[in-house]
């Protein structure tokens, strides 16, 4: 089988991993490495002290402190020098989104200002409107905030029903609407606000705090991140000028997409950083707790819990670093290509990578889901009390598998992509599909090659059953793109082969550089594969059975069966060796 | 037979527990000829005393003024002489700042705060903590010339005998040049006398625990009873319930006492990072999930504010009786 | 006026220590600038900010993953690093040899009116070798200080004794040693880390400094963890009488009083 050499979206599926050209988290600069430091130095010192005061909604103190990552420099990373930013690359950019998860709700203020509230003004943005806004929201004098939402449309976001229509002098946008479950609605200076024109041209347009007819709403009651703001905003022929407009007429669509992609992407990162935490927080529980005159940490369920956490976290981590590699030499390339083309370049890497996207944001949502969940498991009845902090960490992770695109609708995107793009010859199903999975398996793979082909194996389960949708489909995949049930387990596929394929470069990376972590490395990736197995096996059953019963070849489905059978392991033994290393090193495993 | 010089701290007439610590170890080499540095005002009074510790010889310098560098360092060149010799000091404030640059003078190893030590010069192994008390490790030296400091209380103190008067060896305060001269301006006393942490034999404690300020006036009796020093937890310090000089732990001190009452902390590493290597740990806390009963010898899950006052007026039965 | 700094790298305080073949692990450990020394390097640059130095230097011993430790001093605002090293210098228990090394180094780096440095190492706690440096180089000290005046030719320091302090002068050039209560070293930002990069680290082996190293006085024989402890022996009771058992068992058990 080929190895994919390109740095193509969803190109995992066409082939090997190149493993050396993967990012991994060690091989981060010393200067990433000292950012992630002084981020953790921050958070320890100015954000978890006050976490009390944040909790019950102190937006003075949201805000100062929100100021005070601008000092540090931390908004200002992506934002390029000539608009006043460091122009650094991206895998810095993730390093305060991973370790700010620290921070709970904080994050997500944060995350708004770095991301889906700065990015349609930086990428999208004319110049003049990047001379006027984007050195104030690098250094956060300016806090911006991210408007999409309405009450009747979230998930189907384009179907907004606030309107811009021009003035009639032609000097000005009018806009008229209400807007929903706003972050930073409380506090942000300058908006980006999706509206109608013409009631059909979907367009985003910058809107300034103290604008005539523009209100805002009182502050949501939420379930968790409460030291977040999240409010409603009204427009009531509230007339901005007539430049901002970010974009073009029509292109809020576009926007809207592309720059959630990325936020998707820290989201996913920012996910793995709190389950890390997770991790940690209830490892050291686990070890002070005693029960029957034992740590609980000496028991087999708490260490079975533990490995399957940990395994979790460093397949996610694996990925996520792998993808922002990938995404940062896309965004590279484009710089290189300069001037006017640069943005265009760069928007066009932004969408490139929109099933990894999606994927690290389902994935790391739920891996965070799993940890905070089994971190209250682990504390028993302390765990459910609010004087222990995983309470808090379990109902902030609660949000993460809803906003910035649900996690249905991004495995709508992730498989419902794969499909468009296979069925319009994208993404070539049918090439090397004769070449038997496992072969040709090299000692590139060092002691995992068992793991590679289990990798090739999925990886042929989810290609035959991308042929079957697309053969059914009249050659376009896009006739069952309404089976929604169908898309779910492809995208659980399609993620499985991406974790693990990531899991096993890193591992296998870390052993020819000599890490004294590569036997952890190589004994989480089979805790890992081990963990994925049924799951394909059961997906891939029940989607050939569907498309069986409506015509697919038989003989096609009874191979693809096969290969999804799980390989035999002893995944107890497996679980108790990673459970081991991750006790001894008191759960502070992960660098975070 | 070796020489061994203990550096003997004092205060004009008594000598300091630590520095008798060091002069038992002395006592405890084999064949010994132990010796004795005395330096300040009374020193002659002092040397007087150390017959009874087994020294034959005490180099004196009578010296008016405060601690200084150079004069301790130079007083204790001359006492050593330059032969082989095993300097020997508690690890205190003076012999922390005086005995490296002793070491540099006499161009001889040094070694610093060791809780144990066996052999002889030549021959000498020393253990000692590192990693705040996390790991020990042994080291050895086959010098012939070497510095010892010992670690307060790491040491048992020796029964005072009855040895003969030692002779004496004046030492005239030596010239330090210009350059290298320190000048203490000013001694700034701590507000109450308290004693010193580092060296007392019992330590009563209290964390974040005690509540506020006035939670360390319910520790201050049993405190009273004891002859026990008040120690704190960072958090306490942090809260600005108490000065830092209470403060035991990693940014504290260390202490090695032979009872040390917790009384309200949780125990954080860091805490224990100071205090772990107390003979006998006692802890009042609230939770019982605190870290703090794990490397306790005995521990109260309850109220301190019930505890204290009753375990004081037990304390003080047992010792009128 | 030059302000030197030396650093150490060590375990952060929370490292868990684990014993491997003879020698403590690093396995997995994180390292940073010994938190002694970080407040040295604090000073360092508030006495520059304050126009009271134009320059300063940071200098270690230590292997090239310390390195990263002087990479952090730069970004904290240091303008210029130096790390001596050769793989002599690994074995523990050589405070001496360090000592020598580092007035080696000291002395290339003259002429330099300051030295700062923290006044323990967290590792290591022998609280030796900058001193031991300081008495060849010829110059005086103010050990453990909280608080720090320089100007006119001297330094005035509150230093530390046991149970009080001291109000000290000593002439410059003088090595002055911190504790923590100096300052609150800040955490450098992004646009320093960035701009650190650029500072220049220069690397020197014993011979560059004209030193030999020469035979440590101590050699490591062991290693140990402490003794693990098996837990309180919880008195149980109201509280009134478990306090009153618990004095019991103090002076007839324990006999501590």
């Amino acid at each position: 089988m080929a190895t994919v050499t390109t740095n193509r979206g969803a190109g995992f599926l066409l082939g090997r991993l190149d493993v050396e050209q993967q990012m991994t988290p060690e091989k981060l600069t010393a200067e990433q490495r000292m950012l992630r430091d002084t981020v953790r130095k921050f958070v320890d010192a100015e954000i978890l002290p006050r976490m009390d005061e944040l909790e019950t909604l102190d937006i003075g103190l949201a805000r100062e402190l929100l100021q005070k990552t601008g000092e540090l420099g931390l908004c200002m990373i992506d934002v390029p020098e000539e608009y006043e930013g460091l122009g650094l690359d991206f895998v810095s950019s993730i390093q305060g989104s991973e370790i700010l998860s620290l921070g709970g709700g904080f994050l997500t203020a944060f995350s708004v200002q770095t991301g889906i509230g700065l990015m349609p003004m930086l990428y999208f943005g004319s110049d003049e409107l990047k001379r006027k806004f984007l050195p104030g929201m690098a250094s956060v004098e300016l806090v911006s905030a991210y408007a999409l939402t309405e009450a009747g449309s979230g998930s189907d976001a384009l179907g907004a029903k606030t309107t811009a229509d021009l003035s009639e002098d032609g000097e000005s946008w009018v806009l008229n609407g209400t807007k929903q479950f706003i972050t930073n609605g409380g506090f942000a200076d300058v908006f980006t606000v999706f509206a109608q024109v013409d009631g059909r041209q979907f367009t985003a347009f910058l809107v300034e705090r103290d604008t005539p007819g523009f209100t805002v709403g009182p502050e949501e009651h939420k379930l968790g991140i409460k030291s977040s703001s999240t409010t409603s905003l009204s427009f009531e022929d509230c007339r901005i000028p007539k430049g901002n407009i970010i974009g073009e007429v029509g292109q809020g669509g576009k926007i809207a997409v592309n720059v959630l992609n990325l936020g998707r992407l820290k989201l996913g990162i920012s996910a793995i950083g709190s389950a890390k935490e997770a991790l940690e927080v209830s490892v050291r529980y686990a070890l002070e707790r005693k029960q029957f005159g034992r740590a609980i940490a000496e028991f087999g369920m708490i260490r079975e819990k533990i490995a399957e956490m940990a395994s979790r976290i460093y397949a996610g981590e694996s990925s996520m670093l792998r993808t922002s590699g990938n995404v940062q030499e896309a965004m590279h390339a484009g710089d290189e290509a300069g001037g006017a083309s640069a943005n265009s370049a760069m928007r066009t890497a932004l969408r490139e990578f929109n099933v990894e996207c999606a994927l690290e944001k389902v994935h790391g949502s739920e891996v965070q889901a799993y940890c905070v969940d089994e971190a209250i498991q682990i504390h028993g009845g302390y765990g459910f009390i609010e004087e222990y902090k995983v309470a808090r960490t379990y109902r902030d992770a609660r949000i993460s598998r809803i906003y910035e695109g649900t996690n249905e609708i991004n495995r709508m995107q992730i498989a419902g992509d794969v499909l468009k793009r296979a069925g319009k010859g994208a993404l070539d199903m049918d090439a090397a599909l004769s070449e038997a999975p496992g072969s040709e398996i090299s000692d590139q793979f060092g002691a995992l090659c068992d793991i590679a082909e289990q990798v090739d194996r999925t990886r042929a389960v989810a290609r035959g059953i991308i042929k079957m949708i697309v053969e059914q489909s009249g050659g376009e995949g896009a006739k069952r793109g309404g089976d929604q049930e169908l898309l779910q387990r492809l995208a659980d596929i399609i993620i499985a082969i991406y974790a693990l394929e990531s899991a096993m470069g890193r591992a296998v990376q870390a052993r020819r550089a000599g890490d004294t972590n590569a036997d952890e490395f190589e004994a989480m990736t089979r805790v890992y594969a081990a963990g994925v197995a049924p799951g394909v096996r059961r997906n891939a059953r029940e989607t050939v059975a569907l498309l069986t019963a409506d015509g697919a070849d038989e003989a096609a489905a009874s191979e693809i069966a096969a290969l999804a059978e799980p390989p035999a392991v002893n995944a107890i033994a497996l679980r108790r060796v990673v459970a081991e290393a991750i006790i001894e090193r008191e759960g502070r495993w992960f660098d975070c | 037979m070796s020489r061994v010089l203990v550096y003997v701290e004092h205060d004009g007439e008594a000598i300091r527990k630590g520095s008798r610590q060091a002069l038992g170890v002395a006592a405890s080499i084999g064949g010994a000829q132990v010796e004795a540095l005395v330096i300040g005002k009374g020193a002659a009074g002092v040397a007087a005393k150390l017959g009874a510790y087994g020294v034959t010889k005490v180099h004196a310098v009578e010296y008016d003024g405060a601690y200084a560098t150079g004069v301790w360092t130079g007083a204790a060149q001359s006492a050593a002489g330059d032969g082989d010799c095993l300097i020997l000091a508690s690890h205190t404030s003076f012999a922390r700042d005086f005995a490296p640059r002793l070491g540099a003078r006499l161009s001889c190893p040094q070694v610093s705060d060791i809780v144990e030590l066996s052999g002889d010069l030549g021959g000498i192994e020393v253990k000692r903590p590192i990693f705040a008390g996390k790991a020990f490790e042994t080291l050895k030296s086959e010098a012939g010339r070497l510095i010892v400091t010992l670690r307060p209380n790491a040491f048992a103190e020796p029964e005072a005998g009855g040895g003969g008067a030692p002779e004496i060896n004046e030492i005239a305060v030596p010239e330090v040049p210009a350059a290298l001269q320190t000048t203490v301006i000013e001694v700034l006393k701590p507000d109450t006398e308290e004693i010193d942490l580092t060296e007392a034999d019992v330590i009563v404690s209290g964390g974040i625990g005690v509540g506020g300020p006035e939670g360390f006036d319910t520790l201050r009796p049993l405190q009273k009873t004891l002859g026990a020093a008040l120690g704190s937890s960072r958090a306490a310090v942090l809260a600005g319930w108490i000065s830092p000089d209470h403060q035991v732990g990693q940014t504290g001190k260390t202490v090695s006492p032979q009872l040390y009452i917790a009384c309200g902390i949780s125990g954080a590493i860091q805490h224990r990072a100071g205090m772990s290597s107390s003979k006998c740990i006692v802890a009042i806390n609230k939770d019982p999930q605190a870290p703090i009963f794990e490397i306790a010898d005995y521990g109260i899950v309850a109220d301190l504010f019930k505890v204290v006052p009753a375990f004081n007026e037990a304390i003080a039965k047992i010792k009128a009786s | 006026m030059k302000i030197v700094v030396t650093i150490k790298q060590t375990f952060t305080t929370e490292a868990k220590i684990a014993v491997d073949g003879g020698a403590i692990s690093d396995k997995g450990i994180k390292q940073i600038v010994n938190p002694y020394d970080e407040f040295a390097v604090e000073q360092a640059i508030k006495i520059k900010e304050s126009g009271g130095a134009e320059e300063v230097v940071v200098l270690t011993i230590g292997p090239e993953r310390a390195g990263e430790a002087l990479r952090q001093c730069l970004a904290m605002g240091a303008d210029a690093a130096f790390r001596v090293w050769d793989d002599s210098l690994a074995a523990p228990g050589a405070w001496d040899v360090y000592a020598t090394v580092l007035a080696g180094a000291l002395e290339k780096m003259k002429p330099w009116e300051l030295l700062l440095a923290g006044w323990v190492a967290v590792d290591d706690n022998a609280a030796i070798v900058v001193q031991r440096a300081a008495e060849t180089l010829g110059i005086p000290q103010v050990l453990v200080v909280n608080k720090l005046d320089v100007g006119d030719g001297k330094v005035t320091a509150v230093r530390e004794m046991d149970g009080y302090r001291e109000v000290v002068e000593a002439p410059l050039p003088a090595l002055v040693t911190a504790d923590k209560a100096l300052n609150t070293p800040r955490y450098p930002t992004l646009p320093n880390i960035m701009k650190a990069k650029r500072k220049p680290l220069t690397v020197w082996t014993l011979e560059d400094i004209g030193v030999t190293a020469g035979s440590a006085g101590f050699t490591r024989t062991g290693l140990a963890l402490p003794p693990a402890k098996t837990g309180a022996k919880i008195v149980e009771g109201e509280p009134e009488e478990a306090a009153v058992a618990l004095a019991d068992l103090l002076h007839t058990e324990a006999k501590v009083i």
